[in-house]
């Protein structure tokens, strides 16, 4: 690692999350609220120091291009100050006064989790509440992304970046140069986040609740400005909007760009779009026999199963119903979903779909070689075939997801967490969900949990969203070796 | 004639002698001694030390005169390359061997006019047509490739209790591209039209594209869908086998040893199924239930385990008293193709031979390329080339005589099928069955098309 590149780059970072922080200071200053401008100036004033204080740190740095082990390095040391300099203005708004509330607050934020320690998100000051609507949208595509889509200069430090950030399998780039990959990414993500916006306005919400709902949204995140999220809006209109938006931000941003190039047939081939869709139809089909004989099979019924079953799967967060109240099979059924996630290339977390299509297809290729010892059997994923090394990565992954999530929950279990809710915020936060059942369920929030705990979740969050392995890495004395 | 050979390999000295003893005047170009001297010993032709891509050693063998240049060494490159510069510099036709499989990849054959190359030949897709060419035997009366394999003629006799029985030749369904040439009863073929209603025993000839014929068989009940074929070896011939055969409905299992090769084949043929042993191994082959196939073809490179596995089939299935299943082998060598034939093994196909005689063919000048005696009927099926200079002439303008009828038209690798108003173009490649006495006819026709034309 080089150290000086790895600050210099982090300061960039910073720059541009200074920058960020003035759209709630303008929102704190329209709305005259003394408390929430000084503390969204000083955060600013703040994290523009850092950046000032982190570049002449790292001045000197060589110039040369990012290497692999750097990237790695700027991500990690990135999202660490993103949790920082987010619960800056938490605390003194007085939104979460408590450090570590306020800390889990933010790294939920950027990492599109959505799990709360405010118990009354109605109280907040509107800048608190587009902050935390903001960051997941910043956090959804990535800041380091949008860092790279801004900054031309990276050169081809910005792809190692890139891929350091972005979830998903190795994909081939939509165009030749990274940056314009990024910036592309970028524009498609804040023109779906337009068109939900203004449907959402359309459809009766204020421009303020419709603008920090969009941001939360197509974040795949799960905060929102009322205590009892979406289900605050009483519109179906509003529902089965912010249904498909989450949908859509469940789905491989790739794809979108593909649409709009005309390749629809290609999109509608993709194997995991499939996938994904089979499988949250199934869970929606399971929701509604489970809810169905209480709540009678009308639209309600299953608009309720679609908005729940989409907001688990595309981890998002948001509920217009306690999940938790729901009969067991359905609530294992949710469990369960909590783990796969939405797609590769997505803004939502969890296993992935594509990983779990190929780690049934592995399984299936398996249960053939038994029968069949001499038989050579390609995996594919669509026609193209997946290269062993990619099936290994996959299956250490997905161990290693399991085996984070064993060790977290046993953590947080052990210290004194009933068994549900241990597992089930454990889960929460390593695949970005948010709510989980019992203590931390849509009814309850993340404020009982030990400072200790909040820790340990903020830990799975991060290692959600960063893929483990980017995160992890810089546990690793390899990375630190010259 | 003055024919130009660049490479003397097997292929090369082959050529070179049959060509020499027809009496043409033939100079071989290679750039290794040793094969040179070979030939210089036992032919009488003309030898040249050098580089085939070098414009003074073609100059010097005299490329601009030649007929024909023929460039069959070990390296696809030269080939290309030694081809494309002698027809700029003024041979009369240009063959170069390709064995490189990517030259073939995408959807328009790559066989004519890449560099004003007149042929690009692969031998081992020659082989491989040659074998399901072959394989085509075991369901119909007679099947014969031509143009390079590209075009397929076959006989098919109607069955004492087959529904087609009774209707006329026209209402058979037959796939698009495949046509009917005849009706052959009492030795004696009818032409399509005014054909009479087909009887048992009638035998109709049919021709199209190989796939199309193949198709034909399994659409009239001949060859049923989803049997068993057990390619071994994994190699190119293999590949092309065996997706050939799934393409056709048809179940084909790859036994290859190497695991990479193995890897790759699962990755390219996904519906094949690819199987990782040594061929030669009776417990792997036990393992398999090789001898159960419905035939077993064996295309490795190597001539013993071809032959090995082929016996060892048949070992097996005397063990387990069962009928032994059809085999084909593919040979390389010069003259290996006889032993098999003698120790009864069902088709045997020659990649010398399929690629010396496609070459032989391809520098045949307009006018009768080969001709074929269909079994058991005074007919042959003939095999003309038109001259390069036709243009602006149909089908219908050719005046044959009565009895004859044009089986398909191939142009660059394409079948077409013989409408009357298809027009006709320089070197289109002909298929026309006829009485033996007609032929010079025919010749005459196609000569006299071309010269009013100018």
């Amino acid at each position: 690692v080089n150290p000086r590149a790895v600050l210099s780059f982090t300061g960039l970072v910073l720059v541009v999350v200074a920058a960020i922080l003035i759209l709630p200071l303008g929102v704190a200053i329209a709305d005259g609220q003394p408390r929430a401008i000084r503390a969204y100036a000083a955060t600013a004033a703040l994290t523009g120091f850092g950046a000032v204080a982190l570049r002449i740190a790292g001045r000197r740095s060589g110039g040369v291009g990012l290497h692999r082990k750097d990237a790695f390095g700027v991500v990690a040391l990135s999202w660490l100050l993103l949790g920082v300099v987010g619960a800056l203005p938490l605390m003194l708004d007085r939104a979460v006064p408590d450090p570590f509330g306020a800390l889990f607050e933010a790294v939920s934020g950027f990492t599109t989790t959505g799990a709360t320690v405010v118990a009354d998100v109605d109280s907040l000051s509107r800048a608190t509440n587009l902050w935390r609507c903001l960051m997941h949208w910043v956090g959804g595509m990535g800041i380091v992304v949008l860092f790279v889509a801004v900054f031309p200069q990276l050169g081809v430090g910005a792809k190692q970046l890139f891929k350091a950030e972005v979830p998903g399998l190795p994909s081939e780039g939509l165009r030749p140069r990274i940056r314009e990959t990024a910036s592309r990414l970028w524009w498609v993500y804040a023109g779906l986040t337009a068109l939900c916006a203004s449907l959402l306005w359309l459809e009766g919400m204020s421009a303020y609740d419709a603008v920090c709902h969009a941001f939360s949204t197509l974040g795949s995140g799960g905060f929102s400005t009322r205590t009892a999220s979406v289900g605050a809006w009483e519109s179906p209109a509003i529902h089965w909007t912010i249904a498909a938006f989450m949908l859509i931000a469940g789905l491989n941003f790739g794809l979108y760009y593909g649409l709009l190039r005309g390749r629809v047939r290609e999109v509608l081939r993709n194997s995991e779009l499939r996938f994904y869709l089979l499988f949250n139809t199934l869970l929606v089909l399971g929701v509604v026999i489970a809810i169905g004989p209480q709540r009678g099979l009308g639209e309600a019924t299953v608009r309720e199963a679609v908005f729940q079953v989409l907001a688990v799967t595309t981890t998002t967060g948001f509920m217009t119903a306690d999940f938790d109240t729901y009969p067991d099979g359905a609530r294992m059924l949710l469990f369960l979903a909590m783990f796969v996630g939405g797609c590769a290339g997505s803004t939502a977390g969890g296993l992935k779909a594509a990983r779990v299509l190929l780690l049934g297809k592995v399984a299936a290729r398996e249960l053939r070689a038994t029968a069949n010892p001499h038989a050579v059997i390609a995996v594919r994923l669509g026609h193209a075939v997946v290269p062993e090394p990619v099936l290994i990565g996959v299956l250490v992954f997905v161990t290693t997801y399991l085996g984070l999530f064993a060790l977290a929950s046993v953590v947080l279990v052990a210290g004194g967490m009933d068994l549900v809710s241990g597992a089930s915020a454990t889960i929460a936060c390593l695949s970005s969900v948010g709510p989980g059942l019992g203590a931390v369920g849509p009814s309850g929030n993340y404020a009982a949990v030990s400072a200790f705990g909040k820790l340990v979740l903020c830990f799975c969050m991060l290692a959600g969203r960063l893929e483990v392995f980017a995160l992890l890495a810089i546990f690793s004395p390899e990375v630190w070796r010259r | 004639v003055r024919i130009v050979i660049g490479g003397a390999g097997e292929v090369g000295r082959h050529l070179a002698g049959m060509l020499s003893q027809q009496g043409h005047d033939v100079v071989l170009i290679d750039e290794h001694a040793d094969p040179l001297a070979q030939a210089e010993e036992g032919l009488d032709v003309q030898v040249l030390s050098g580089d085939l891509a070098s414009r003074r050693v073609l100059g010097r063998a005299g490329v601009g005169q030649a007929d024909a240049m023929i460039a069959v060494t070990g390296s696809d490159d030269a080939n290309v390359l030694g081809a494309a510069l002698a027809r700029s510099m003024g041979a009369g036709v240009a063959v170069a061997r390709v064995d490189q499989p990517t030259f073939y990849e995408g959807d328009g054959p790559a066989e004519h006019g890449l560099l004003g190359i007149d042929h690009l030949l692969c031998s081992t897709r020659l082989t491989a047509a040659e074998i399901l060419t072959l394989m085509g035997r075991s369901e119909a009366t007679h099947v014969h490739g031509f143009c390079a394999g590209s075009v397929q003629i076959a006989l098919w006799t109607v069955a004492e209790d087959h529904p087609a029985r009774g209707s006329t030749p026209h209402d058979l369904s037959l796939p698009r591209r495949v046509v009917v040439g005849g009706v052959a009863r009492d030795g004696f073929l009818r032409p399509p039209e005014g054909a009479p209603r087909l009887e048992p025993g009638d035998a109709v000839l049919l021709a199209g594209p190989p796939d199309g014929v193949a198709e034909a068989f399994t659409r009239l009940g001949g060859l049923p869908r989803g049997r068993r074929h057990v390619v071994v070896g994994g190699g190119e011939i293999g590949a092309i086998l065996a997706d050939t055969l799934t393409r056709r409905g048809q179940r084909a299992e790859v036994v290859e040893p190497d695991r990479r090769r193995c890897e790759a084949l699962a990755a390219d043929l996904p519906k094949v199924s690819v199987l990782r042993g040594d061929p030669t191994d009776l417990a792997f082959l036990r393992d398999i239930r090789f001898h159960e196939a419905d035939s077993v073809v064996a295309v490795t490179h190597q001539e013993e385990v071809n032959l090995l596995t082929t016996l060892l089939v048949r070992q097996l299935d005397r063990e387990a008293h069962l009928a032994v299943p059809h085999t084909y082998v593919s040979v390389h060598r010069h003259g290996y193709a006889d032993l098999c034939r003698k120790i009864g093994i069902e088709g045997t196909a020659s990649s010398f031979e399929v690629l010396s005689r496609a070459i032989l063919e391809a520098i045949e000048p307009p006018g009768v390329v080969s001709r074929h005696e269909l079994p058991g009927l005074a007919w042959i099926v003939a095999h003309l080339r038109t001259a390069p200079s036709l243009r602006d002439a149909t089908l219908s303008d050719v005046s044959l005589p009565p009895g004859t009828t044009v089986l398909a038209v191939s142009r660059r690798e394409q079948v077409l099928s013989p409408r009357p108003s298809l027009p006709l173009q320089g070197s289109d490649e002909l298929l026309v069955v006829c009485p033996p006495r007609d032929l010079p006819a025919v010749e005459r026709a196609l000569r006299e098309l071309a010269r009013a034309d100018r």
